[in-house]
């Protein structure tokens, strides 16, 4: 689907408003990636352990392995995880800095959603 | 665990959950559509858009008032007619923090 783009005299600020739908979905999965229980979870483990394999994990959380890498690998096409191999093991890690990008994201968006 | 209402980073389960609101809102090709033809026409009844855009009246009813709710347009009334109209300073700031995050 092709841009939008929306009068731009219209607003304020005088900027124009150009709407992708491809941009508005893949923000969409993000903020979708961190609304699930399980995910909540894993966030909050790698926040108190900096780096975890998906064995510790899912022996930490009592998951199923299979359960745990398909919410990892969620986390990770987000961006929140990165993973490091270190001899046979993969570390699982926060990334803080996009954590926190998309927390304040949401808390814009919802400042927006208030005003109605 | 962190406490119920808090998910990370400070954001509460209610800021995710009216974030998704206005996200979902938008995300949407048909409601897109929707959004570009009120901004065409500058003030729209909902007769208007179902005949315009070739749409069932229960399903403009149903896509105007998802976008109401996540504010991204308004209603004015005049008479016995309800016009609906782009919230513009809404959209842009919802797409510019949008544009924005994409770019980090």
């Amino acid at each position: 689907m092709p841009a939008i783009h929306i009068s731009k005299l219209l607003t304020d600020s005088g900027d124009e408003i150009r709407l992708d739908y491809n941009n508005l979905r893949k923000t969409l999965l993000v903020i979708r990636s961190v609304n699930h229980k399980i995910r909540q979870q894993m966030i909050h483990l790698l926040t108190e352990h900096p780096r975890l394999t998906v064995t510790e994990m899912y022996l930490k959380m009592r998951l199923e392995q299979s359960i745990a890498s398909q919410h990892l690998a969620i986390l990770r096409r987000s961006n929140i995880v990165t993973t490091k191999r270190i001899g046979k093991c993969v570390y699982y890690s926060l990334n803080k800095d996009r954590l926190e990008n998309i927390g304040s994201l949401i808390k814009e968006l919802a400042k927006e959603d208030a005003k109605g | 665990m962190p406490k119920d209402n808090v998910i990370f980073d400070n954001v509460q389960s209610m800021e995710l959950r009216e974030s998704l609101l206005i996200m979902r809102a938008i995300t949407h090709p048909l409601r897109l559509k929707i959004i570009s033809f009120i901004d065409k026409h500058r003030s729209v009844s909902v007769h208007k858009l179902y005949t315009g855009l070739n749409l069932d009246q229960s399903i403009a009813s149903q896509q105007l008032h998802i976008l109401r709710s996540a504010n991204l347009v308004r209603t004015q009334r005049e008479g016995k007619f309800v016009y609906y109209q782009i919230n513009y300073n809404t959209l842009a700031r919802v797409n510019g923090l949008i544009e924005e995050f994409r770019k980090k």
